[in-house]
């Protein structure tokens, strides 16, 4: 099979997932699509090189992380962010939408930790990798996470986490 | 129930989206990405300046070029070109002045480590060192100042070519001054590890063959202008005294071609001819070489005159090549050239269809 072919594979079977991490990340659909597409792109122009990676996914995964984190970092320093996330949490289809709404107003390391160890199961060593920290560091920013979403959503925090696989 | 088992209870809808339309702009971001890089390798700036719209000045091989302009309004997106071109190439750079005003930094952020197999590629022998490493974070004194510390960690391949590199950035300390406003190390700091001096001012140290350049822009009156020095002067000062490997011309063809393969570092090879060079004399072996992104072409002729006759068939085309007693290598920049000249004892050659670009 030719790289070109490998690639394709890789990213119809990768990119849907990609996408939905990466929204959760930066809150918006077209944002974490054009974090996801700028990602692929990376790849593909190392495609070489990646293809022999025994998971070249996960190379594109960890890219495309710390580029939202960084653009979720941008977005809230931006004047317009508040107005933004309260916007798009209000019209969220999700089953709880005020934890939604409180989560995107997590800074976003903290929010980038909670949508891939809650949401997704990853170990906090898988977060660490993606985003780019200490495994401590991402309990640190797990812990802090629930103490806001308790203070916001006016409830209390009694979890703590206390090894990589949560469940 | 509480907040952890309320989110974990969360399921976002998956996305809808059109594939197909979406790896089409993949593939089209790639073909750019490709041109930014090959604009950077052959040192033509104006793409990268179009694309990334970021302010450079590059130091290459001893020849300083502005690449670009500076707008100073848009800190944020040159530091990430900046960050970007770190991490996809290996290491051209660089200095960078007066980039970061001082609301650029509200956290500290980490742009990520180069890998060992990311520093393998067509550029590799033509700088000093690679890049290790580059990060900015931020950080708070006791007396509540906030710094931000740029650091760079560049290995060579020599403890001396990282000395002279260190030796040669401690010599853009005046430039540097220009834009701190002050400088509080006039010779090699001794820091453990990068960005674990707070103190504003600019400094290199070198442990081995590995260079760290810390700087430490304040937050106070005026712009904490950044400077990234990585030196790539000590390649000529060093260079020179590794002995290049000659003799390949003293094997079979095919013997040769897979010598010089092996002496450039090819990560695979494969049998074949370049296209355009099929237009001369056919050449008695032929290998492709892929190191990274590149793909090179070694050529082994029987003569010097078939090595003339065949440069002369392409020479209305632009193309860069390395030219030996009996071979030619067919590269894809100008710096690859020389690097592989350097490396296999023969001559940087640029076609004469390049004069009309």
């Amino acid at each position: 099979m030719g790289g070109s072919d490998d690639f394709e594979l890789l990213f119809r079977a990768e990119m849907p997932a990609l996408v939905m991490t990466l929204r959760g990340i930066t809150g918006d659909q077209g944002t974490a699509e054009e974090i996801a597409q700028d990602a692929f792109a990376k790849a593909l122009v190392r495609w070489r090189r990646l293809r022999r990676y025994d998971r070249p996914g996960a190379w594109v995964r960890r890219v495309a992380i710390r580029d939202a984190v960084r653009a979720a970092a941008r977005a809230q320093r931006s004047s317009s962010f508040d107005s933004q996330i309260r916007e798009k949490a209000s019209s969220s289809s999700a089953l709880d939408p005020a934890l939604v709404a409180a989560i995107r107003e997590l800074p976003a390391q903290q929010r980038a930790a909670v949508v891939l160890y809650y949401l997704e199961d990853r170990p906090t060593a898988e977060v660490a990798d993606s985003i780019g920290c200490s495994a401590a560091t991402v309990r640190s920013h797990l812990r802090r996470a629930r103490e806001r979403l308790a203070e916001a959503l006016g409830c209390t925090d009694d979890e703590g986490v206390t090894d990589d696989v949560h469940r | 129930m509480s907040i952890a088992e309320r989110l974990r209870a969360l399921h976002e809808p998956e996305p809808e989206m059109d594939l197909d339309r979406a790896l089409i702009a993949v593939r089209r971001r790639a073909r750019k990405r490709r041109q930014v890089r090959a604009a950077l390798a052959s040192g033509v700036a104006v793409v990268f300046a179009v694309v990334a719209g970021v302010g450079l000045v590059s130091q290459h091989r001893g020849a300083e070029s502005q690449i670009g302009t500076v707008d100073r309004t848009d800190s944020t997106s040159r530091l990430d070109a900046l960050a970007e071109l770190l991490l996809e190439d290996d290491a051209v750079l660089v200095v960078v002045p007066d980039l970061v005003p001082k609301d650029a930094y509200s956290t500290g952020e980490t742009y990520g480590r180069v890998t060992e197999e990311e520093l393998v590629g067509p550029n590799r022998g033509a700088v000093a060192g690679v890049v290790r490493q580059w990060s900015q974070d931020s950080t708070t004194t006791a007396v509540g100042e906030a710094f931000t510390v740029i650091s760079v960690v560049v290995e060579f391949e020599t403890e001396r070519a990282a000395a002279e590199a260190a030796d040669a950035t401690l010599a853009l300390l005046p430039d540097t001054a220009a834009h701190l406003g002050t400088v509080r190390f006039p010779a090699r700091l001794a820091m453990s590890e990068p960005g674990s001096d707070t103190t504003d001012g600019v400094g290199v140290t070198t442990k081995g063959p590995v260079l760290i350049g810390v700087q430490v822009g304040f937050v106070g009156e005026g712009d904490p202008a950044v400077l990234v020095s990585l030196i790539d002067a000590a390649e000529s000062r060093v260079r020179p005294n590794d002995p290049p490997p000659r003799g390949f011309e003293d094997n079979d063809p095919a013997t040769q071609a897979r010598k010089m393969a092996s002496e450039l570092q090819c990560e695979s090879t494969s049998d074949g001819a370049p296209y355009l060079d099929g237009a001369g004399p056919q050449p008695d072996a032929a290998l492709f070489c892929e190191i990274g992104d590149a793909d090179l072409n070694i050529t082994v002729y029987q003569s010097q005159s078939d090595v003339a006759d065949a440069l002369a068939a392409v020479d209305e085309f632009c193309g860069h090549r390395a030219v030996g007693a009996n071979w030619i290598l067919v590269v894809n920049t100008p710096e690859s050239a020389r690097t592989a000249a350097d490396a296999l004892g023969g001559d940087p050659v640029t076609l004469s269809g390049c004069d009309d670009n």
